[in-house]
């Protein structure tokens, strides 16, 4: 086992930010920590990584507790920050050298990122000279500078373009195959979908669903039914008990709550002479099941 | 305390600071000032005394500018003042009965020249000299006429009068020799005057000095902290290093860029003294110019006297001093700095530092100032050695003076060494918990309760 959180509860005076989280990482790849907003991820993260204070609870690396100071962990921040009026290639350097390395190693490593991060031509730049986009770039760079074996990355694609999009998933995947360990915090689901295997979803400070991803869907069924047809199809979907959930110009998805259901209404559809274009049983997507167990929060809220 | 990697963020603190414009400016403008200083204290003397024999504007400046005296010595002083010394200094002198003196007193009232009467009267109350200048301030002041009596006239008047007792001309110099007095401790060598003023300036300007650097320096460190703070680069930070790391890298780095320019000024104003100081005034104060006029002989036996207790020792407990001070004004600096999360905060969350740094500085100041001419330490003072706000730059100033002893110095950094743990440890207790805090700034009462609870 990996990283192993242990009923972790973080306190903010009688506000709870985080009630008895326990997970653990047992395997390399994506971990997805996922939740609304304000339901404690990034709080989460900050006591993982011992930046905050926590109450109670324990968190593990590799057996031992967890220390920055030992453990070369790489952290892109939800909020970006970087020193405004340094050089990009002097703040890289100090964070290299804070990682431990040494000078040599580390500007081996800043060249490498920075040419694969398609940045080198930013290295005398100030970071107050950067975009937004560039500027992600290079924290990411920082992130990975020193190697690690634990990388964690609270919303990586919030503010990219396709093109730079493409290059951060790139960049994941590669982790992903050189055997790291990631935790990722996002509200794109199909990006987090596209990597991850285990996931924990938090909703007000609480864990609502944790395990395997396709265990979890597994375990919904195939419950969700899409159609796209060139008649009006509702009368009959309504007819044979499928609830709608949501209707587009291209496509209807409709809630399964019986197996007979769907196998029923496309009986009835090749019956009554239908052009059916697209007809899918699935089992529901992450972001279903995402709004399923954290939709009331906004409400709530 | 986990400081692991604060030696890492003292380097890079300390090395941004230096390469910052800011630090490069204020050094070049301190540098400047300094040497400017000491060339000026050095050339400007011999400028000034050289100038004084070249050149008939010069000339008539030592007369003050006047050309022309009547003098109506109406004393009754026999035998009368001699003032034909004046012509030799290119001032026409006049004596004139004392019928002539109403139609001379209209004539230089009128003038357009520099010339002035003088009436030499004796009454109960002694001998008097009017002076009477034109109406017209252009060419003569009455600063000017008062000057001119006081260099040239006064002298001669009481010469003659001393003469006219009847004491011998040889003993007239001797007569006039002055009367001064002092008051010492029994045993002691009474002190030299101007050593004493020397020396009771010496805690004044240190202070100045010290209060520059190190609150100056310690508001910096809680901008750097801010900063951080502020454009998220803390976090980042944080996955490598603990938050006491950050404080103490960055309060040390701030530090030595404090330390090295306060160096700086002394190494500036040192080796610009050693370059000139054979060519001018510095090198007859300090000992490099070996002949002396009797005049700057005093001056040196001043310079000698009020630095006798400078040393290598002393310079040790400076820099153990300005390190202390520093630690103690920074830590707090950088707690006040780590409240805010906004950066237009910042200056808010300084005023109690800023406050506590002018209070120690002004107590420190003006028990200084109070003490010039009393005899020995005041209560002001003595509290002022003590009292950890005041006592960084009270203390320096104090043991270059000799006003304090070594077992005294010793007491007082040991009371600023225990001030600065207790700081230490306050800070270690809630620095780590308010480092990440966003929101409202953290008020002083809600980090004693955070102290507490820790």
């Amino acid at each position: 086992m990996a990283l192993k959180v242990d009923n972790l509860v973080k306190r903010y005076g009688d506000f709870t930010a985080v009630k008895d989280l326990s997970f653990s990482i047992e395997k390399p790849g994506v971990f997805a920590l996922l939740g609304g907003n304000g339901a404690g991820k990034t709080t989460t993260i900050r006591a993982i990584l011992g930046m905050l204070s926590k109450e109670s609870g324990t968190v593990t690396w590799k057996g031992r507790n967890l220390s920055v100071t030992d453990e070369r962990i790489g952290y892109l921040a939800e909020e970006r920050g970087l020193y405004a009026k340094y050089t990009i290639w002097e703040q890289m350097l100090y964070f290299a050298e804070l990682k431990g390395m040494k000078k040599a190693e580390a500007e081996e490593a800043i060249t490498f990122w920075l040419e694969r991060l398609e940045a080198a031509e930013y290295t005398k730049k100030r970071a107050e000279q950067l975009s937004k986009g560039n500027q992600q770039k290079i924290q990411l760079a920082i992130a990975l500078i020193s190697d690690p074996e634990l990388l964690i990355l609270d919303e990586p694609l919030s503010g990219l373009d396709p093109v730079n999009s493409e290059l951060f998933k790139s960049i994941i995947r590669e982790q992903i195959n050189k055997g790291k360990y990631i935790i990722m915090s996002s509200h794109q689901m199909a990006t987090v979908e596209e990597f991850c295997e285990d996931i924990v979803i938090m909703r007000r400070s609480e864990v609502v669903l944790q395990g395997n991803l396709n265990k979890i869907k597994k375990g919904y069924g195939r419950v969700k039914l899409s159609v796209k047809a060139d008649e009006n199809i509702l009368p009959l979907a309504l007819e044979c008990g499928l609830i709608v959930e949501r209707q587009t110009p291209n496509q209807t998805d409709f809630k399964v709550t019986a197996q007979s259901e769907p196998e029923q209404f496309l009986k009835k559809t090749i019956e009554s002479n239908i052009t059916i274009v697209k007809y899918e049983l699935r089992e529901p997507t992450l972001h279903e099941i995402f709004v399923e167990k954290v939709g009331g929060e906004t409400n709530e809220n | 305390m986990k400081t692991k990697g604060w030696d890492k963020v003292f380097k890079f603190t300390y090395l941004q600071m230096l390469k910052s414009k800011a630090y490069k400016i204020s050094t070049f403008i301190i540098v400047l000032v300094i040497a400017l200083m000491m060339l000026g204290i050095n050339f400007l003397p011999g400028l000034l005394s050289g100038s004084d024999t070249s050149g008939d504007e010069t000339a008539k400046s030592a007369v003050f500018g006047i050309e022309r005296v009547y003098i109506s010595d109406q004393s009754g002083i026999y035998p009368p003042a001699d003032f034909s010394f004046l012509s030799e200094l290119e001032v026409e002198v006049n004596m004139i009965s004392p019928d002539e003196t109403a139609e001379i007193t209209s004539k230089v009232n009128q003038s357009d020249q520099a010339e002035i009467l003088i009436e030499i009267t004796r009454d109960d109350s002694g001998i008097n000299i009017l002076t009477s200048r034109p109406e017209s301030q252009e060419l003569i002041t009455s600063d000017d006429c008062q000057s001119f009596v006081n260099a040239f006239l006064k002298g001669s008047v009481w010469s003659a009068h001393i003469l006219s007792l009847g004491v011998p001309e040889d003993l007239v110099s001797e007569a006039a020799v002055s009367v001064s007095s002092q008051v010492t401790i029994a045993g002691e060598t009474p002190k030299n005057e101007l050593a004493v003023i020397i020396t009771s300036f010496i805690p004044i300007v240190s202070s100045l000095l010290l209060f520059m650097f190190i609150v100056l320096y310690a508001q910096f460190t809680a901008s750097s902290i801010a900063m951080e703070k502020t454009s998220r680069v803390m976090e980042t930070l944080l996955t490598s290093v603990r938050p006491m790391a950050v404080i103490l890298g960055k309060v040390l780095g701030m530090g030595l860029a404090s330390f090295t320019q306060f160096f700086i000024l002394f190494a500036t104003g040192f080796g610009v003294t050693a370059v000139v100081a054979p060519l001018g005034t510095l090198g007859e104060v300090f000992g490099s110019v070996e002949t002396v006029s009797p005049d700057m002989q005093m001056v040196r036996n001043a310079f000698d006297e009020a630095f006798a207790n400078f040393n290598a020792m002393t310079v040790v407990w400076i820099v153990v001093i300005f390190i202390l001070g520093f630690l103690f004004f920074s830590l707090i600096a950088g707690l006040f700095g780590a409240t805010v999360s906004r950066m237009e905060d910042l200056q808010s969350a300084m005023t109690p530092l800023s406050l506590f740094g002018a209070f120690g500085f002004l107590f420190a100041y003006y028990a200084s100032i109070f003490s010039i001419g009393s005899d020995g330490i005041n209560i002001m003072e003595k509290v002022s050695y003590y009292l950890p706000i005041s006592s960084p730059f009270a203390l320096p100033g104090a043991i270059i003076s000799g006003q304090m002893n070594s077992l005294d110095a010793l007491i007082s950094v040991l009371v600023l060494t225990a001030c600065n743990i207790v700081m230490l440890i306050f800070v270690s207790r809630v620095y780590e918990t308010i480092i990440l805090h966003t929101g409202n700034r953290v008020s002083l009462g809600a980090m004693f309760k955070l102290a507490k609870q820790k």
